[in-house]
């Protein structure tokens, strides 16, 4: 039987499917292989519950998700709040009911440096720090009450990317790909461009955790390296055709002996059609990180020719992130790069910390939704902004200001998001959410939906239950709904 | 007279409901409260409407019952249903407004009534009844031993169990395939039995021998291989989500973590009995007698307890007390897997939803991770010296006695009765005060806690004579005014050899030194110690241990010295934390320098106030006046019986051993009772649950868990009670999973209802049997193993016969023996074997893990040798936010809790690691060297040995003929004629790694 050649071969649960693959093969197995592998097949759908079908109707087949690691100021960026200046230098305490945080060095409220203006035709108000994403604002759902459960880092952000607290559970990204598996063969299906920040909690933000290690994220430097192992030493590059040729002799006469009238064990098989795979991406993914056919126009746009380094970093990062989804990438993460001040983590340095991180990411960002729209892409490419958690509204110290999980802002474009409006409100400080409060497992199930899942139905066994990355949460947020 | 043991109950005021209630209560209830329940309450809280939420329904009597500790009756202020609809705390209820003042009154009031609701003869429609879940679920039936199954081929059955496998295959009409040939096994059997090929002079032996029970010697002799323990150890490694790391931001590390994998590996290597295994595990710390070390005397079964200790921890954590409940959560949901494949953390949050285990099995046992708190235990030397502290209280009792009456003679009191005067009379503790340890009541004090020998065996009482030199003059007697507890100078000596725990914590070499208090509830953020010497002081809340100094709870943490006075010294915890709910508080006092003493540990905001006994004040105003005159021939004969004394204390006092390993280990404390936590939440506590055992096993009644300790040694006990129909099936069923790659139950770490039951009855009878047995012939795993390996069904081939492979295409019954895929670890353990890297010595600190450029993060550490010194995966060090991408890419484990079954994958990040990992090249070249250093070998010697190494078999001739090509093209584009040069070692190298990328290499048939 050919093998299906549509366009969006996302059902395959596998990135290489054992069906497709031995029927490429062509060795002309029999029916009793068939339906080895039927059985099996069955089995694993029935499992692990790697969809067959998509649930509902896709609106995005593919994910950016922009991490602002550390957490970026609500009521500086997205959420003006006029009474702090009002407030300015008041104890909190005598305002509202302040939670411990993570410093416990409450001072008092501080305003914000910024000031703002409204954009676009739905004269949504965005700070000074980000006057490119005002630019884009019509494109873009603004959520203004999120929330986290933790005002630490790393519970946080694991939170944010596996949808718990604690450490090893699968990132929303490998959750996304054992869902739908991958449009590109010879690609991952979940990257992590690493713009040279890895979030506190580490490469497990990132994990597979109990998923099948297929599902892993594979971390990408924009720069020269790219991918770990991609590349074949210098010396053995001309070599290693034949080196694998051997292997491959060796493997026929392997195979044979395990095999008396019968197909050779899936498992066998599946390895050596994975040599094969990978050997294709060492190709591919140089091809990938390649950027020399951009324009100059493009890359000028996207800010490869600032004379901020930081903005060069995250300009690659994002132009990447198109090319991993013009690829059919499934999932792609970008972290921040190093801007010298620990992130958007501004427990003090509050207005340079903040400006030069923005300086980094503001002008990429809103070129990737133009460039993206400009291909027809965002139609298809959910992007979602968000650190994970904000920060609070009263100064920590003089000059900066510590976690704030009760209240934050994120936004989400492209592929069925309904942009140019903003959902949600905070109290007068922007210290809690007044209105639609919002959770990362409503996040989660949002992302899943737009993408045609049904977060209650992605569930894998481990544990002693069936597994989710909502957990037992989640409300699709139908207020963000094109 | 209060009790010695200050055994508390952490949530007593959480009641029952009152059952029977007065007419006109029940009508305000029908009249005001339910309305209210279904107007504001229903559209959520009610089975009509689906699964209610939070599990909390209000549609019956039975219902609310249920949702035990939602209300106190009589006590609306705590009860969480009034503070949810106050508004006062995180959780408000209705979430979509606060009801109105009137209507909360009522609330208020009805519960203050006694919460009268009309017994509607409602049982709640979710009731929890364990009898029938356990009556439904096999895994709960006792193992019976079955007799084995007649067979038409009984000739094939080399064992039992064999016929077991026979039989099925019978029945469904296949056959076996036959059996591998020796090569094959002799590869199997050393890959699976020690992860490492075996050596072509080894595989040659044993084709050579044709004793029929050669293969049986041949696996005798990797059983008898210390590999055998490293491979076998790193499989249980799996099950207790091994690591030497915590994790979360900075990944510090689990001090000396790999004591325990040592402990593991020897464990295996000297076939320990499964159930000293788990006992140890358990409860190594309260094992009596210990076992010990024959050569060294190190106390072996504490170590075991690092078990406990192994997974992720929060450094910082806002919400201390959630922390705790998670921390806990892992410990008793890796209990509960590793030895009894139950998934018990499925019942922190409401009773589980499939198996026959309530949310108070869980917190019953929850209750004992919680009286079990966390030290380095100098394990080399507790117990020499815990001989030498009880000579030395045997010493200083001896003294008490002969110096106590002359030093009263001396100072003109009269001899009789003297202790009854020294001792303190009961000091009841003053309003707002919380006595967490008292060490000044003599015999009646807070018995002593302690790491190790230093704080000896008991407190000591008041009074106490001791001998205080004066410059220029004799020496001289004076009484100890107070009863303490006390740790000699010689202790603060003490040093470990190991890593210390991470600074401040750590700043002081604590191993050895630590007195620990009793563990209260503690309403108070202040805490005050009576306390003499240099000292450090650790008020442990909520068990939180990582006292790294980053933000928050520094507080927890002081040192001071009262330069030889007895002080009290304020501690307030208020710096770091609100304190507006109660934490459980233990101390932890570690001397620093010289000799240290506690009197009194007491939580209150204000300082505590005693009255101390006289007696001894007056004595020592009388001796230390300066008209006593030492020189008197009786001061002189007392002076002279002290030294004497003295100098036999310190001769006994010499012995101590000062100097130990320290390994993470269990320090037991009082028994705590735990509260059920509602939804899992810290902050919504329930019910009291009694230390016990799950009641599917053990019934509902059980005897009481023990109050000075944790209960852990009776844990211990209960799991291993033949009445246990679980633990000696899921050992037995692990052991199966790792020699045929697929459990008799698949879900290794699950035998409950969401677990798969055994593919059919004649495998559950063969699990059953096997376990029936395993334990009726003493635990031994190595026995087990052998069986199984010797048995014909392991010697099968891996041949596929088409039509068995037809009829059951899953390998089910076991027709053929599965081909493996090897793990990570042991591809690169065979990969350092066949290369001649590998360095086999067993067991030792770790090697710093190898880290790609791609692997950043905070606490990363400098990254270690690429070939990880040839050392064996097991030694490569386990750091949680930095594991091997190697292993990583070959489905090792992420360690945050039991996977007894890992995921066997196929991705091409495998084969790019086998193609371009800078290791794999690098030991590709090293073979390649070794492998021309002789000279005299042909070509095709060359091929043969290197085949051999690698697959255990000799090459075809297709394959030499294959080899021979690729050597000669492949000097070729090395610019090189292999015609000329036979010997090239990158050509070899290229070879080599063309092996290395085989199928074969990592796939054992």
């Amino acid at each position: 039987m050919p093998r299906s050649h549509h366009h969006c071969r996302r059902f395959r649960g596998l990135p290489l499917s054992r069906r497709d693959l031995l029927r490429q093969a062509g060795t002309g197995f029999g029916a009793v292989a068939a339906a080895a592998l039927l059985h099996r097949d069955a089995a694993r759908a029935a499992s692990t519950g790697t969809l067959s079908a998509l649930h509902h109707a896709a609106r995005a087949t593919s994910v950016i998700f922009l991490y602002m690691d550390g957490g970026v100021s609500q009521v500086d960026s997205f959420d003006p709040k006029p009474r702090l200046k009002q407030d300015a230098g008041k104890s909190p305490h005598s305002l509202f009911k302040v939670d411990a945080t993570q410093f416990n060095n409450v001072g008092t409220i501080l305003p914000s440096p910024w000031e703002f203006k409204h954009y676009g035709a739905s004269g949504t108000p965005v700070s000074d720090l980000f006057p490119h994403m005002g630019s884009v604002i019509d494109d873009l759902a603004v959520i203004r009450s999120m929330t986290s459960e933790f005002p630490e880092h790393t519970n946080a952000n694991y939170f944010l990317h596996t949808g718990s607290g604690l450490q090893g559970r699968p990132s929303m990204g490998a959750w996304t790909t054992y869902g739908l598996g991958s449009d590109n063969d010879n690609l991952p299906g979940y990257m992590v461009i690493n713009g040279g920040l890895i979030p506190p909690g580490g490469l497990d933000n990132f994990t597979n955790g109990f998923l099948p290690a297929t599902y892993q994220g594979s971390i990408i430097k924009p720069t020269a390296a790219g991918l770990a192992n991609v590349r074949p030493e210098e010396t053995s590059a001309a070599h290693q055709p034949a080196v694998l040729e051997l292997a491959r002799l060796l493997d026929r006469g392997f195979a044979a002996s395990l095999a008396t009238g019968t197909a050779a064990p899936d498992a066998l098989e599946s390895a050596i059609a994975n040599q094969e795979l990978a050997y294709r991406m060492q190709t591919e993914v140089p091809a990938l990180l390649d950027l020399a056919g951009e324009t100059a126009a493009t890359k000028r746009a996207y800010g490869l020719e600032s004379d901020y380094e930081p903005t060069r970093i995250f300009a690659a990062e994002c132009l990447l992130a198109r090319r991993m989804v013009e690829r059919g990438v499934r999932f792609v993460e970008l972290t921040c790069p190093n801007t010298g001040a620990d992130r958007w983590d501004q427990h003090g340095g509050l207005r340079k910390g903040h400006q030069n991180n923005a300086r980094a990411v503001d002008q990429p960002i809103a070129t990737l939704i133009r460039d993206l729209k400009a291909r027809g892409l965002l139609d298809s490419t959910l992007v979602v902004w968000a650190g994970e958690f904000g920060r609070t509204p009263f100064a920590q110290g003089t000059d900066g200001r510590d976690h704030n999980p009760q209240a934050y802002s994120i936004w989400m474009a492209g592929g069925g998001v309904k942009g140019g409006g903003v959902v949600g409100a905070t109290d007068d400080y922007g210290y809690r959410v007044v209105e639609k409060k919002f959770t990362i497992h409503d996040l989660h199930a949002t992302m899943l939906h737009l993408l045609g899942i049904d977060h209650t139905r992605l569930t894998y066994r481990f544990s002693g239950r069936d597994m989710r990355l909502t957990d037992v949460a989640g409300e699709v947020m139908t207020d963000v709904l094109a | 007279m209060r009790t010695a043991i200050l055994h508390f109950c952490l949530c007593a005021w959480a009641m029952p409901v009152v059952a029977v209630a007065a007419a006109d209560d029940l009508d305000f209830f029908e009249s005001r409260i339910r309305p209210v329940l279904r107007e504001h309450c229903g559209e959520c809280h009610s089975r009509q409407a689906g699964d209610p939420e939070g599990d909390l329904s209000f549609d019956s009597r039975a219902d609310f019952l249920a949702a035990a500790g939602i209300a106190v009756a009589g006590d609306p202020d705590r009860s969480l249903l009034v503070q949810a609809i106050r508004y006062d705390g995180d959780l408000q209820m209705p979430p979509a407004g606060k009801l109105p003042p009137e209507v909360i009154r009522d609330v208020e009031e009805w519960v203050r009534r006694g919460m009268a609701w009309p017994d509607d003869g409602s049982r709640s429609t979710a009731a929890f009844d364990i009898a029938s879940r356990k009556a439904a679920h096999w895994c709960w039936q006792p193992p019976q031993r079955s007799p084995a199954p007649t067979v038409r081929d009984s000739a094939w059955c080399r064992d039992d169990l064999d016929r077991f496998v026979l039989a099925r295959l019978e029945n469904a009409g296949l056959t076996p395939a036959p059996e591998a040939s020796q090569t094959a096994l002799a590869r199997r059997a050393s890959e699976v039995l020690t992860g490492l090929p075996p050596d072509p002079e080894a595989v040659a032996a044993l084709v050579a021998d044709t004793d029929p029970r050669a293969f049986e010697a041949y696996v005798d002799r990797l059983l008898a291989s210390p590999h055998f323990g490293e491979r076998f150890a790193r499989h249980w490694l799996d099950v207790v989500r091994y690591a030497e790391t915590r994790g979360h931001e900075f990944d510090f590390a689990i001090p000396n973590a790999w004591r325990y994998r040592d402990w593991v590996v020897e464990a295996f290597n000297n076939d320990l009995p499964y159930d000293q295994f788990v006992r140890e595990q358990i409860a190594g710390d309260l094992v009596d007698p210990p076992r010990l070390d024959p050569q060294s005397g190190a106390n072996r079964s504490v170590v075991g307890t690092g078990f406990w200790l192994l997974g992720e921890e929060v450094h910082g954590p806002v919400d201390i007390a959630q922390d705790e409940a998670d921390r806990i959560d892992n410990r008793v949901d890796t209990f509960g897997k590793a030895f009894l494949g139950l998934a018990l953390g499925c019942a922190r949050c409401h009773d589980h939803k499939f198996d026959a285990i309530s949310a108070a099995d869980y917190y019953a046992i929850a209750g004992m991770v919680m009286s079990s708190s966390y030290r380095q235990a100098p394990y080399e030397v507790l117990g020499a010296n815990r001989d030498v502290a009880m000579r030395l209280a045997a010493a200083d009792t001896k003294a008490r006695q002969t110096l106590l009456p002359l030093a009263a003679a001396l100072a003109g009191e009269s001899g009789a009765d003297i202790e009854s005067q020294i001792i303190a009379a009961d000091h009841a503790p003053g309003d707002g005060e919380t006595v967490i340890a008292d060490y000044t009541q003599g015999p009646r004090s807070t018995p002593i806690i302690a790491d190790a020998a230093a704080w000896g065996t008991a407190a000591v009482p008041a009074g106490q004579p001791t001998l205080v030199s004066v410059e220029g003059s004799p020496a001289r007697l004076r009484l100890d005014p107070l009863g303490h507890a006390q740790s000699d100078a010689t202790w603060s000596t003490a040093s470990s050899t190991g890593e210390r725990d991470p600074a401040p914590l750590g700043g002081v070499d604590r191993a050895g030194r630590v007195l620990r208090t009793p563990k209260v509830r503690c309403d108070q953020g202040v805490v005050w110690h009576r306390v003499r010497g240099n000292l450090q002081i650790y008020v442990v809340v909520d068990s939180y241990v990582m006292l790294t100094g980053g933000p928050l709870y520094g507080s927890h943490l002081m040192t001071i010295d009262t330069k030889g006075e007895w002080q009290w010294v304020r501690q307030d915890l208020r710096k770091d934390m609100a304190w507006d709910a109660p934490h459980t508080v233990h101390v932890e006092y570690a001397a620093i320098a010289g000799e240290a003493g506690v009197a009194e540990s007491v939580a209150a905001i204000e300082q505590p106030q005693r009255t101390d006994p006289e007696f001894s004040a007056r004595v020592n105003q009388t001796l230390e006046s300066e008209s006593f005159d030492w020189t008197s021939p009786a001061a002189t004969a007392a002076v002279n019986e002290a030294e004497r004394l003295a100098a036999a204390r310190a001769a006994i006092a010499s012995e101590a051993r000062l100097a130990s390993a320290t390994a993470p280990a269990i320090l037991d404390g009082n028994g705590i009772d735990q509260c059920v936590l509602l939804k899992g939440s810290a902050a919504r506590r329930g019910d009291r649950v009694p230390r016990r055992f799950l009641e599917a096993i053990d019934g509902a009644s059980q005897p009481s868990w023990p109050e000075h300790s944790s209960g852990r040694k009776e844990l211990a006990d209960r799991v291993l009670d033949p009445a246990n129909p679980l633990t000696a099936r899921v050992i037995v069923n692990r052991i199966w999973h790792h020699l045929f790659g697929r459990g008799l139950v698949p879900t290794t770490d699950n035998f409950g209802v969401l677990g798969e039951a055994p593919t059919d009855p004649q495998a559950r009878a063969l699990l059953d049997t096997l376990a029936v047995r395993f334990a009726a012939e003493g635990w031994s795993m190595k026995r087990l193993i052998k069986e199984i390996v010797t048995s014909s069904t392991w010697r099968m081939s891996s041949q596929r016969d088409p039509v068995a492979v037809e009829k059951d295409p899953l390998n089910l019954l076991l027709h053929h023996y599965p081909l493996r895929r090897l793990e990570g670890e042991a591809i690169r353990d065979s990969i350092l074997a066949v290369s001649g890297s590998l360095d086999r010595t067993v067991g030792g600190p770790p090697v710093e893990v190898f880290l790609t450029d791609f692997q950043q993060g905070r606490g990363r550490p400098g990254p270690g040798p690429l070939d990880g010194a040839g050392r064996r995966s097991i030694y490569v060090k386990v750091r949680r936010n930095f594991l091997s991408g190697f292993l990583l890419a070959f489905d090792a484990p992420v360690p945050f809790q039991a996977m007894g079954r890992r995921n066997v994958t196929n991705v091409p990040a495998q084969s790019l690691a086998l193609m371009n990992d800078p290791f794999v090249a690098e030991q590709a070249a090293r073979w390649a060297r070794k492998a021309v250093a002789d000279a005299d070998l042909t070509p095709q010697q060359r091929i043969d040995q290197m085949v051999r190494e690698a697959f255990a078999r000799g090459p075809t001739n297709d394959e030499l003929q294959g080899a021979l090509a690729f050597l000669t093209t492949q000097a070729d584009r090395h610019g090189v004629s292999f015609t000329e040069q036979p010997r090239h070692e990158a050509v070899w190298a290229d070879f080599a790694h063309a092996l290395f990328n085989a199928k074969e290499f990592i796939f054992v048939p």
